[in-house]
């Protein structure tokens, strides 16, 4: 293997693990929650110090390569999808760090009934995490694509959480604050679903060279 | 990520075992003798100079194999390819310099502006002075600047002393040499450095008069900096002249061209933008070719 396709592989590698760590942030928080205990929010906040690290690594290796190697056709598309996808996944692990605190005022105060959707939502969104890295891994443009309809299905659990503690809410006043709180988790899942649509995006341009974002995925669906 | 995700990272992950990946891509496209792939962009041009179902043989070796290509009028087109892909013997057959070399048999056609230029009326030295060449090592006459410059016109039968001042001023400012050499103009050309002897060679052949310029690896001989210069010569050209320039040099045909054509074993494999053919080729092979993934 050339010294060049050993450095990407490097950066690839790089990318992966960064996926990883930010998807078990979603996870550690999460459970947190329904599990009703924050003991491991400190690792959260820990795992951060090392996204954040990775991202600016996978952005120094991208320019660097970028300058040194001139790269044309899949190798400079794979040196901005990593760039790009370093942004997600670093935006990914502030969602985590955003569950945590939201999850602060829930269970500060007494448990509500349970919320069967929200952790339903949670895997949906970790496997569209999941997905769009996997989809890096293997070069696979079927699998990207579905991570692009999972996003539907994402903000259809989000409708539905909403008017779920909107009526909540408005049956028992007391609720506000916590419920409050869980619609915004809610909006941070939302919001790592579309973060794992944006890899999924960059992967179908690293490998197709087409560019469907913004298309509301009709590009994706061509595929 | 799970577990199960990482376990599926194969040996040589995306970046390297992705196709093209490290194999010969030769061997599938000379078996099934693909057609090329010309992209959609090129048909809106407007033409100058055709190639069409181009054969061309060194004795019993055939060098081309049905070349069809058109040349865009006032843009700059690259020629690329791995050594012995026929890229220089196709741009030599533009203006017929193979036809100075012994055993040399072609079949097909070239036509410029609609004229045929393998017809056996043509007029093969109308032809050089409207496609001009400039070669891959520099050639200055081992004459004085002026003299180098005004030479096509001194042939020409052309005696009028202002008529060739005024020529070689416009060719050496053309050829962004006139700042650099208009206090010596009668000293010997062979004085210049490199880069300045190559952009001579460009300054005579404008000074002909030409339609067409035919680069023939311009600046392979030559350092960063004169390389830099005769690229920002060649940007500057386009639009006045049309300019066909082969190249082993790929980020000099992403730098200064504005059509790409890829070649390989005699054969055109893919042809379009170069800002295409860069960042998303068509074809695997191109792709192997310019990323470096080739045999």
């Amino acid at each position: 293997m050339r010294h060049f396709e050993e450095q990407l592989q490097e950066l690839l590698q790089q990318i992966v693990l960064m996926g990883t760590i930010a998807e078990s942030m979603i996870q550690i928080a999460v459970t947190g929650l329904v599990k009703r205990n924050q003991s491991h929010a400190i690792e959260v906040f820990v795992k951060e110090q090392e996204v954040n690290r990775l991202q600016v690594e996978v952005d120094d290796r991208a320019v660097k390569l970028t300058a040194l190697q001139q790269p044309v056709a899949q190798d400079v598309r794979f040196l901005f999808m990593a760039s790009r996808i370093g942004g997600e996944l670093e935006r990914i692990a502030d969602q985590a760090i955003n569950i945590v605190q939201n999850s602060k005022h829930v269970l500060e105060a007494p448990p509500m009934r349970p919320l069967v959707e929200l952790p339903i939502m949670a895997d949906v969104a970790q496997k569209m995490v999941r997905d769009s890295l996997s989809a890096m891994i293997q070069r696979d443009v079927a699998l990207a694509a579905t991570v692009l309809e999972e996003e539907k299905k994402v903000d259809a659990f989000r409708n539905q959480i909403f008017s779920t503690l909107l009526e909540w809410m408005k049956q028992d006043p007391t609720a506000i604050e916590r419920s409050l709180s869980l619609i915004l988790i809610a909006r941070n899942l939302e919001r790592v679903g579309d973060h794992a649509t944006n890899v999924a995006e960059e992967v179908i341009y690293w490998i197709q060279g087409r560019d469907v974002r913004h298309t509301k995925g009709q590009a994706a669906k061509a595929i | 990520m799970t577990a199960a995700v990482m376990k599926s990272v194969p040996p040589r992950p995306a970046v390297a075992s992705a196709p093209p990946g490290s194999s010969p891509p030769d061997g599938e496209r000379e078996g099934q003798k693909s057609p090329p792939y010309i992209h959609p962009e090129l048909a809106s041009e407007q033409h100058v100079l055709h190639v069409d179902r181009f054969n061309l043989f060194y004795g019993a070796t055939q060098a081309l194999h049905d070349v069809t290509l058109s040349i865009t009028a006032g843009k700059v087109t690259a020629l690329i390819g791995p050594s012995g892909c026929g890229k220089s013997t196709l741009l030599r057959s533009m203006n017929r310099l193979n036809d100075l070399i012994d055993g040399v048999r072609i079949t097909g056609q070239m036509s410029y502006k609609g004229h045929p230029i393998y017809d056996r009326h043509s007029d093969v030295i109308e032809l050089r002075k409207k496609l001009g060449m400039v070669f891959q090592k520099s050639n200055p006459f081992p004459m004085s600047i002026f003299e180098n410059v005004v030479y096509a016109l001194r042939i020409a039968g052309e005696r009028k002393r202002r008529m060739l001042e005024e020529t070689a001023e416009k060719s050496l400012r053309n050829a962004a040499l006139w700042d650099e050499v208009k206090d010596r103009l009668h000293t010997s050309a062979l004085r210049l450095s490199g880069g300045q002897q190559q952009r001579l060679c460009i300054a005579r052949a404008i000074a002909a008069d030409p339609e067409v310029l035919l680069m023939d690896e311009p600046c392979s001989a030559l350092d960063p900096i004169a390389t830099a210069k005769v690229e920002e010569l060649i940007h500057e050209l386009r639009g006045n002249y049309t300019v066909v320039i082969v190249t082993h040099n790929m980020q000099q045909a992403a730098r200064v061209s504005d059509y790409t054509a890829f070649m390989y074993l005699g054969r055109l494999i893919e042809y379009g933008p170069t800002n295409t053919l860069f960042v998303t080729p068509h074809l695997k092979e191109t792709e192997a070719y310019i990323t470096g993934r080739f045999g």
